[in-house]
């Protein structure tokens, strides 16, 4: 995609946007409802015409391809099967319309109702099926044609939890055996991370950062990335100086909060906004003493959120209320309610926020 | 042993129930015996002239007066074996296919037509629809009398008649219709064309054979509606009577036992319709 912008009415759903997806990778599109990414993947599939900019597939322009003619696919949100036809019907449509022989459609069909594990309801009525075997049933009716790229619309999002991780896994070995290029939209960043090479963070018809999991994650361009990507503690402190490559703070003289110096030029007396990934902070018990370059904070336990493998600490700083995530691996060091630590982490975990 | 045994004891207690159950019926209050009562009535207000035809028509001898001696099949012979009413049969069915035949694909093209419009529109075109059901039939006859001879110079003829037939049934297909499309997941047709389908077999491979009960069911219906016509078919059909034009003019002339056989032919012929037309439109996804 290149420069394509999308209006209804007078909202740009897509403003300006340049993507480029590279063959047989798995791209996601990330976002919370109504940044643009359902638009633009509906521009991919040539149901939504660009006002501007263009769409091309392989060094071909498509932007004025009707669906129907584009080599691509699309996973629809809710399946949309045929309630008319059996799953085998369904899977077999698309060859039938290209007028593949018979014999190769009945094998295909059959070859990719195995590769999404659905082989026994061929004959099924696609009416009968429960939300998972629709997922399946969708997802072999689209790949059959062998498209060149595989859209999905947020295809699991009807799933329970349990099923949609499963599902997540299963997708991500599916693109990986068959080396089709899967543009998937999502609202769900966890499930973005987990499944793609590389993902777009959309907002507001925007494309705010392009990159790998962990560069989105670790190093998020934006501050609506490094907020909607995960959870973090955001601060703001002063800059008291600088020292081998780091930023020195002191919020009281006794303590100090490290962060790696990033690119830009930070003058001493500024305000800088930085923020910490919860996993990232560490609480220990008074007394134990931080490495000389990470952070030393004194902090106070206000709340303890259990969640099974984790427990969620909100701890009271002089920055402001920080949180934490602990492993429960060990019940017997765990900090109470009300106790007092020292939150510490290394200089690496810090990064500053974009504005 | 024990089996015969607990046997017995369901059967009495199966006894003990419906005893029970009579005696709760005796002892109904008033105002629900009053109410059955008058639903009986008024079932029998509606059908009893029913009743009466369809009871003389196998009666054996030509006075409609009780007790009924004799049962025979005379009058249906006679209704087959009359030449005039054969024709009469035949066109009415003409009749009646060509106005189903007609009213079925303008309807759904009406319906999916409105679909496509914006909700206050289309319920402004849809009340404008049910107008020609609220107007008179015998204000439409003439109307179409008028337009057919001074306007269309057109002859008074079967077609004529069907046309109008057309014109009466239209108004229902449209609103059957116009139900099933309401449910119709147009989002369905997206994934046709992804798959590779143009716009017309999109068409033809999912909307067509999803709303095929409703379609079926709305030119049922209109094949009822056009044989059942009479007003219209009167003033514009000219000299090629209809069955119930036939039936008309027969008993104009006198009393005659084999209308009785007639007109049960046309009631179960339009009813048996109307049952099937309800089945399908229910059924409708």
């Amino acid at each position: 995609m290149e420069r394509v912008t999308k209006r209804f009415g007078s909202f740009a759903a897509v403003d300006d946007v340049s993507l480029e997806v590279v063959e047989g990778e798995f791209f996601a599109l990330l976002g919370p409802s109504g940044c643009g990414k359902t638009t633009s993947l509906r521009m991919m599939a040539g149901f939504e015409r660009p006002d501007a900019g263009s769409i091309a597939l392989r060094g071909r322009d498509i932007t004025d391809v009707p669906p129907n003619r584009r080599p691509v696919n699309l996973v629809f949100q809710h399946y949309e099967l045929f309630p008319h036809m059996t799953v085998f019907q369904n899977v077999a449509y698309g060859l039938r319309l290209r007028g593949v022989a018979k014999r190769e459609i009945a094998e295909r069909v059959v070859e990719m109702l195995h590769v999404v594990r659905v082989e026994e309801l061929a004959g099924r009525d696609a009416r009968t099926l429960s939300g998972g075997q629709q997922q399946r049933v969708a997802l072999a009716r689209a790949l059959v044609n062998r498209p060149a790229v595989l859209l999905l619309d947020e295809p699991l999002s009807a799933l329970d939890v349990k099923l949609r991780k499963q599902m997540q896994l299963e997708l991500k070995a599916i693109q990986h055996s068959l080396g089709t290029t899967f543009v998937y939209v999502t609202h769900d960043q966890e499930e973005a991370l987990l499944m793609s090479d590389r993902v777009a963070i959309m907002d507001r018809g925007q494309v705010l950062q392009v990159g790998t999991p962990r560069e989105i994650y670790e190093r998020p361009a934006a501050s609506f990335v490094a907020d909607f990507v995960g959870s973090l503690s955001p601060f703001e402190v002063r800059v008291d100086g600088f020292r081998d490559g780091m930023v020195q703070m002191h919020p009281t003289p006794d303590e100090r909060v490290a962060i790696r110096l990033p690119g830009g030029t930070i003058t001493e007396g500024a305000l800088l906004r930085a923020a910490v990934r919860p996993e990232r902070i560490r609480l220990l018990a008074i007394g134990s003493v931080p490495a000389p370059t990470d952070t030393a904070l004194h902090g106070v336990i206000e709340a303890i959120d259990y969640v099974g493998t984790l427990s969620h600490y909100r701890v009271r700083t002089a920055l402001g209320t920080l949180l934490s995530h602990r492993l429960n691996d060990d019940p017997t060091g765990a900090p109470a309610l009300g106790a007092s630590v020292t939150v510490t982490w290394s200089a690496d975990a810090a990064f500053v926020l974009p504005d | 042993m024990a089996g015969a045994l607990s046997g017995g004891a369901a059967a009495a207690g199966e006894v003990a129930t419906t005893r029970a159950a009579t005696e709760a019926r005796h002892r109904r209050p008033i105002h629900q015996r009053a109410a059955a009562t008058y639903v009986v009535l008024v079932f029998a207000f509606l059908f009893s002239p029913l009743v009466v035809v369809v009871v003389f028509s196998f009666n054996a001898i030509p006075r409609m007066a009780l007790p009924i001696t004799d049962v025979s099949l005379r009058w249906y012979q006679g209704v087959f074996g009359d030449p005039e009413v054969v024709r009469a049969i035949g066109r009415s069915a003409l009749a009646g296919l060509a106005t189903a035949v007609i009213a079925g694909p303008l309807g759904i093209a009406a319906a999916l037509g409105l679909h496509g419009l914006s909700a206050r529109t289309r319920s402004v075109l849809l009340s404008a629809v049910l107008i020609p059901i609220m107007v008179p039939g015998l204000l439409l006859a003439i109307a179409l009398a008028l337009y057919y001879r001074e306007l269309l110079r057109i002859e008074y003829s079967l077609p004529a008649a069907a046309a109008g037939h057309v014109l009466i049934a239209l108004p229902f297909v449209i609103l059957t219709m116009n139900s099933a499309v309401a449910g119709f997941r147009f989002s369905m047709l997206e994934a046709a064309r992804d798959l590779g389908a143009t716009r017309w077999q999109a068409f033809t491979t999912v909307t067509l054979p999803l709303l095929r009960p409703a379609v079926l069911g709305a030119m049922l219906l209109s094949i009822a509606i056009s044989v059942d016509e009479f007003i219209v078919s009167f003033f514009v059909a000219g000299r090629e009577t209809t069955l119930p034009m036939l039936i008309w003019s027969r008993v104009v002339r006198g009393v005659d036992p084999s209308l009785n056989a007639l007109a049960t032919i046309l009631l179960v012929v339009t009813s048996l319709l109307a049952l099937l037309a309800s089945r399908r439109a229910t059924v409708s996804v």
